[in-house]
């Protein structure tokens, strides 16, 4: 009996996989068009009732994309976009910088002291584990625990933001911890 | 042969991601587990269904009624004909098939594009009519209307209340971000099928925590075009947005008050996050916890007079419960060192939410007893939502490297996946539409 059902199983999964191969996909009416708006994150809407075709001049209170982004991640001095691949990373449900990350907040620090008319963007990350709005909460103590540590070092606060991205900007994809530990992170980006 | 199919019904289903990736592509239900006590019933294929255009009103229900889990619909091979009239059938013939239940009808054209589909559901062994109805539909609306005969034939069997004709709304981000390729995240709303998805917002930075409004019109969502997070509210049949808050820090997890009138959200204050009410007509804003913690994701109870939230104010995050009125705080988990993201079911009794630690799984506690039911089996599952009628759950799971969304009966028993292309998470389950 216990061959019977196992042999019943394979059965079912060939005829299964032989339905699902011949099942047509429907065709869905997504975005009609695909033009992105100016600036760096465009967000375009579609109105539901009109079948899903994008209608980019009824955007309503929309006024496009405002240059939050300012260009953070594409400096123009070499120094700094040298500085950029200096990650601090952090360990689990933890925005404790760790003392082997501290020479880098300080290589960080030291430049922006040097370079007053610099921004520098904090960007804060963790891991895909648990919740995701909790993971930007995490995310934001991480980012601001590493803005303390600049400000406290001289670094004028005028020269800093911070901002979360909890789990939804991965560095590396995949699960374990060899994986978990390269997002657990913040970032610092140069504005020009 | 039907009662060995019965016994034998642990079905097995190859998940078959597609290749390609279409932004907007629909999700397909795939059964992944059965329970052998499901209702044995027969959709028999409607007559004049040929004639509605190109959609298949008899296999819509039969899909629906499959994937509750409540039911045992027979192959149409093993019916013994295809009446489409009580007079028609062959009871004896029926008989044999073992359902308890059959349904049989038409689809007539009304002209002008309109239909009225008809509906006869014959109880077998007595062999008479049990009940008839008849479901008005147009062109455009015959999939919405299958799902309303699926809810009808739901109704009549059970005696609770389909939740078939519904909505879900969901992200999903098409292509993971490469170098030199922009990411693209999507929000997408379906029927509760995943069939008839309409991207509704498209963006180059992240989109989370889409939220309906109690009337089904709007959506709120976080959303990170400007470079940080921002919550807006968005009319599902005009497309307008609206910027309900963009303060400095995060602006995150919005819940709609039951009435309407208010917005739940989470704002930040250096190192501390907290539960705040935006009215949303007048525009004020008051803060509900205080403390050194991250409070986030409130979600509000069906009568208005509870939020449940994640806190952290005990170490780990947990879920308390905050009365809106008196300010009283009740901490709801005791069980796990990692539980988040509740949201109440609609009869307020019980909460679902994310209880982990080593694994992520999703988790429904009676808010009376405390008694605490584990219903998924992955590693990393997530964004918990009720269906309307709190007979299903839908959530986030993993499977391989994407993300895929899964419904899950109330009791545990029965578990599907909605298979997609790309990586999709945080389904949230529409309310009804309005009768």
């Amino acid at each position: 009996m216990q061959l019977l059902s196992k042999w019943m199983v394979v059965g079912v999964m060939v005829l299964a996989l032989a339905g699902c191969a011949g099942s047509s996909k429907k065709a869905t009416k997504g975005a009609a068009g695909g033009e992105w708006a100016a600036g760096a994150g465009g967000a375009e809407t579609s109105p539901l009732a009109e079948g899903g075709g994008l209608k980019g001049d009824e955007w309503g209170a929309v006024q496009g994309t405002t240059a939050g982004n300012s260009g953070y991640g594409s400096p123009t001095d070499p120094r700094a976009a040298a500085l950029q691949s200096q990650v601090i990373y952090f360990e689990y449900d933890s925005s404790v910088v760790a003392p082997q990350y501290m020479e880098v907040v300080r290589t960080h620090g030291e430049y922006l002291k040097k370079n007053p008319n610099v921004r520098a963007n904090l960007e804060g990350h963790t891991d895909e584990r648990g919740s995701r709005e909790y993971n930007i909460a995490l995310g934001q103590r991480r980012s601001d625990a590493v803005m303390n540590l600049l400000i406290a070092q001289g670094v004028s606060a005028s020269q800093l933001s911070s901002v979360s991205f909890g789990e939804e900007k991965s560095a590396a994809y995949g699960s374990g911890e060899d994986t978990w530990s390269k997002n657990r992170r913040v970032e610092v980006r140069y504005a020009p | 042969m039907m009662r060995v199919l019965n016994w034998w019904r642990v079905c097995v289903v190859t998940l078959l991601m597609a290749t390609s990736s279409a932004f907007g592509e629909p999700l397909r239900i795939e059964v992944t587990e059965g329970v052998s006590s499901a209702l044995p019933v027969a959709i028999v294929p409607f007559a004049g269904a040929a004639q509605a255009p190109g959609t298949p009103v008899s296999a819509i229900v039969n899909a629906d009624l499959a994937r509750s889990g409540r039911f045992d619909t027979l192959a149409t091979a093993e019916m013994p004909q295809q009446p489409s009239s009580l007079e028609q059938m062959n009871m004896p013939a029926w008989r044999t098939t073992g359902v308890n239940y059959a349904a049989i009808g038409q689809v007539i054209p009304q002209g002008g594009g309109s239909y009225m589909i008809r509906v006869v559901l014959v109880d077998v062994p007595r062999g008479q009519q049990l009940a008839a109805f008849q479901v008005p539909a147009t062109a455009d609306d015959m999939r919405s209307a299958a799902h309303r005969v699926s809810d009808l034939i739901y109704e009549q069997l059970l005696g609770e209340r389909g939740a078939f004709n519904t909505r879900i709304a969901y992200v999903s981000v098409p292509n993971r971000p490469r170098i030199g390729q922009p990411a693209e995240y999507l929000l997408m709303v379906s029927d509760a099928d995943g069939e008839n998805g309409r991207t509704v917002l498209k963006s180059k930075e992240p989109l989370m925590s889409p939220v309906w409004s109690p009337d089904g019109r709007q959506l709120a969502y976080v959303s990170f075009e400007s470079g940080r997070s921002q919550i807006f509210s968005q009319d599902l049949g005009t497309g307008k947005r609206r910027l309900l808050s963009s303060k400095p820090g995060i602006n995150g997890a919005p819940s709609w008050s039951p009435d309407g009138r208010q917005m739940a959200l989470a704002l930040s204050d250096g190192a501390n996050t907290h539960i705040h009410l935006l009215d949303l007509e007048g525009g004020g804003l008051r803060q509900l916890t205080q403390g050194a913690a991250i409070n986030t994701e409130p979600t509000w109870s069906p009568d208005g007079s509870k939020l449940a939230f994640t806190s952290d104010r005990g170490g780990r995050p947990q879920i308390y419960e905050l009365d809106v009125a008196t300010g009283q705080v009740r901490r709801l988990t005791y069980q796990g060192n990692y539980n988040a993201r509740a949201r109440y079911s609609p009869d307020g009794k019980s909460i679902v939410f994310i209880s982990g630690g080593s694994t992520f799984r999703i988790a429904v506690q009676d808010l009376q007893t405390g008694a605490l039911r584990v219903l998924s089996q992955g590693s990393e599952d997530e964004s918990p939502s009720f269906a309307p009628n709190g007979a299903m759950i839908i959530y986030a799971s993993q499977y391989g490297d994407a993300g895929v969304l899964s419904t899950v009966s109330f009791d545990g028993k029965v578990r599907q996946r909605v298979a997609g292309s790309g990586d999709i998470r945080e389904a949230a389950w529409s309310p009804y539409r309005p009768r």
